[in-house]
């Protein structure tokens, strides 16, 4: 293991923790600083040797990373959703718990499941919308058929034109209503879409932190991330008792 | 060690600690690593935690021209403990008994049927 002073090793850790709040970095970096201080004041150990217990700056910051997760995970379940800096805080909670996922090998498969998953709930969504719009485009016709039905019919019979024609106008009232609902529906549907293809740019603009933490060898400490949110659960749960 | 120390486990012995007075990082890294397996970068997360929590309060003070952080436990840390304390007793009951007087126990149960 290379050799670093104070400096060096306080620099890497707040490299590592760049992703994290200033104030969450300047927390460990000043912890970790007086640390190295009073092991120093000592005098049994020189510096070097106490920064090599310390471990890996990389190692050292994936733990801080990984509780810093579970602690924003573990607020947002007590506080409710309404705050939309909370919802931005929570959406940044569950980018670390997928960077966590993809960190570990293990759970590749995993990813490719739920791709696949989100895949078949696309196609399936668009399924039902073309069918509704199919619906829809059925019940207009027929009721242009059947006013157009009515009015033939009316010369002939005023009742059964009345009938042919009320029918008509009632189907094309249901057409005209499924039809605004299934806009509105749409709309809301693209409008998603459109939120998971940016969050999927996010994601990719973030892959480069994915491939470092890769790279650094924290499958180990990531992939026992899913543990912490679990945690939150089970202390929320104690404050309802 | 054969077991893993659980995080809320750790949470608890910090508050522990903190109890019987201020202390600074270093001295509860100390504290701990008397009894247990334990890395600083183990415990740093674990007084971030319980100062988030409120759990704990920091003040600074100054020692040989730096500063030196002291942590200190808040009612609600108290509080928090007395149920760690309590919930650990059960625990550690429950855990006891499964282990140590699992056949005495079920000697008990036999005597009790009869």
């Amino acid at each position: 293991m290379m050799m670093m002073n104070r400096q060096e090793f306080i620099l890497a850790l707040r490299s590592e923790l760049k992703k994290l709040p200033p104030e969450e970095v300047a927390a460990a970096t000043e912890f970790y600083e007086e640390f190295i201080d009073e092991v120093s004041a000592k005098g049994e150990k020189t510096e070097e040797e106490i920064i090599a217990e310390l471990g890996e700056p990389k190692r050292v910051a994936a733990e801080i990373k990984a509780n810093y997760a579970a602690r924003i995970l573990d607020d947002d379940d007590r506080l409710t959703s309404s705050d939309s800096k909370r919802a931005g805080s929570k959406a940044s909670a569950v980018w670390w718990v997928i960077l966590g996922i993809c960190s570990a090998p293990v759970s590749i498969p995993l990813v490719c499941c739920i791709a696949f998953v989100g895949f078949i709930v696309f196609f399936g969504l668009l399924g039902i919308m073309l069918g509704i719009y199919g619906a829809i485009i059925g019940c207009a016709i027929g009721a242009i058929g059947a006013i157009v039905l009515g009015t033939i019919a009316f010369a002939e019979s005023a009742a059964t034109g009345c009938m042919f024609a009320g029918g008509g106008l009632a189907l094309a009232a249901i057409a005209a209503a499924a039809g605004a609902g299934a806009f509105i529906g749409t709309r809301a549907l693209i409008r998603v879409i459109v939120r998971l293809i940016t969050g999927t740019h996010d994601k990719i603009k973030n892959k480069k932190l994915t491939a470092m933490s890769r790279e650094a060898g924290d499958d180990r400490i990531f992939a026992e991330k899913p543990e912490d949110p679990a945690k939150g659960f089970r202390r929320g749960g104690d404050d309802n008792e | 060690m054969a077991f893993k120390i659980e995080s809320n486990l750790l949470d608890a012995c910090a508050l522990a600690i903190l109890k019987r007075g201020d202390t600074y990082g270093y001295e509860i890294t100390q504290e701990m690593k008397k009894r247990i397996a334990v890395s600083e970068s183990t415990l740093y997360p674990v007084l971030r935690r319980l100062q988030q929590e409120q759990l704990c309060r920091t003040y600074d003070r100054p020692c040989r021209g730096r500063n030196r952080r002291y942590y200190s436990i808040t009612e609600k840390g108290l509080e928090q403990l007395t149920e760690y304390r309590r919930q650990w007793n059960d625990y550690k009951t429950a855990i006891e008994v499964l282990l140590e007087d699992a056949k005495a126990d079920r000697k008990e149960r036999d005597d009790d049927d009869e």
